[in-house]
């Protein structure tokens, strides 16, 4: 398995993530930056958190103007991509994946271990469905907004492919985090090949970080990427 | 030429500054503020150029980079 990561100046979840696909899984993995031009020979990319360029206009927004940012438009049509914490809001500003995210409420920086039920549906995410993972989250602006529109689109095309809930599962308003609309944990394009979340599985890979969940997914991640 | 782009949230977008704001100037006595809106001002100082081409570049350098129009809107004023 080949595994892409993209390191934009300021994402610092990019040393994790190749942690996570290299030394736990084996995957051939390699860093690309923001300057690569062509995006070829990976399997499964990976767009890391982490305050790419300093989060400054928008988080996120400054990678539109990047070099990679055709490529990564270009591969997601078809490749495996990946978008985490960060790299969520990146995929949202590319116009990859509907919506945005906004600073939490009251501005405050959130870190917990929410739990989110997965129903991966069409999406490359192999896990069976209702599986409830408690995943690390560490943001200021993980509140996913989405107008009427991009909420009907996410809900009549089942793009929500993750919601935070109870650890039995429940999902409820009121359990959503950071007042996310929907309780969109994690979500995914038409195709079902693109996926972004909040929360970051690669931290929650080994027993000293406290959980494995993280390891449960990425494994999921994965085999949906096997030819 | 200057175009000074002033960015603001959209009225259905959450404004957590705002609301923050409006709480202590609540505490300070308006509290006849219905709304506050933070957002913020980019000024873009060109060198040369006239003022229709300088408007139009600005247009479009909103629309595809500045503003992102699900969550901002914005106003433009360009001056010598």
């Amino acid at each position: 398995m080949r595994v892409g990561v993209v390191r934009f100046p300021g994402s610092t979840g990019a040393e994790d993530a190749v942690f996570a696909f290299s030394s736990i899984f084996g995957c051939e993995t390699k860093v690309l930056t923001h300057r690569t031009e062509q995006i070829r020979d990976i399997d499964l990319l990976i767009i890391p958190g982490g305050a790419s360029f300093g989060d400054h206009l928008r988080p996120g927004a400054l990678t539109r103007i990047t070099p990679i940012a055709a490529p990564i438009r270009r591969f997601a049509r078809t490749g495996k991509v990946l978008g985490i914490g960060n790299g969520f809001q990146v995929l949202c500003e590319l116009g990859i994946l509907g919506g945005a995210l906004l600073q939490n409420p009251k501005l405050r920086f959130y870190q917990g271990s929410p739990h989110t039920r997965f129903t991966p549906g069409k999406s490359f995410l192999k896990l069976d469905p209702n599986t409830v993972l408690s995943l690390p989250v560490a943001c200021y602006a993980g509140r996913y907004f989405g107008n009427g529109r991009t909420r009907r689109d996410n809900e009549e095309q089942q793009l929500i492919i993750g919601r935070y809930c109870s650890p039995d599962g429940t999902v409820d308003e009121e359990l959503t985090v950071n007042e996310s609309v929907d309780n969109v944990a994690a979500l995914t394009n038409g195709e079902g090949n693109v996926i972004g979340m909040i929360a970051h599985p690669e931290r929650a890979i080994e027993e000293i970080c406290g959980s494995t969940d993280g390891l449960t997914f990425l494994k999921g991640i994965l085999a949906g990427c096997s030819p | 030429m200057k175009a000074i782009v002033t960015i603001l949230p959209r009225s259905d977008v959450p404004d957590p500054a705002g609301e923050a704001i409006r709480e202590q100037l609540y505490d300070l006595g308006s509290s006849d503020l219905r709304r506050v809106t933070v957002g913020k001002q980019v000024v873009l100082d060109f060198e040369g150029g006239d003022f229709s081409t300088v408007t139009e570049r600005v247009k479009k350098l909103c629309q595809e980079f500045l503003v992102n129009d699900l969550l901002e809107e914005f106003t433009f004023k360009v001056e010598e």
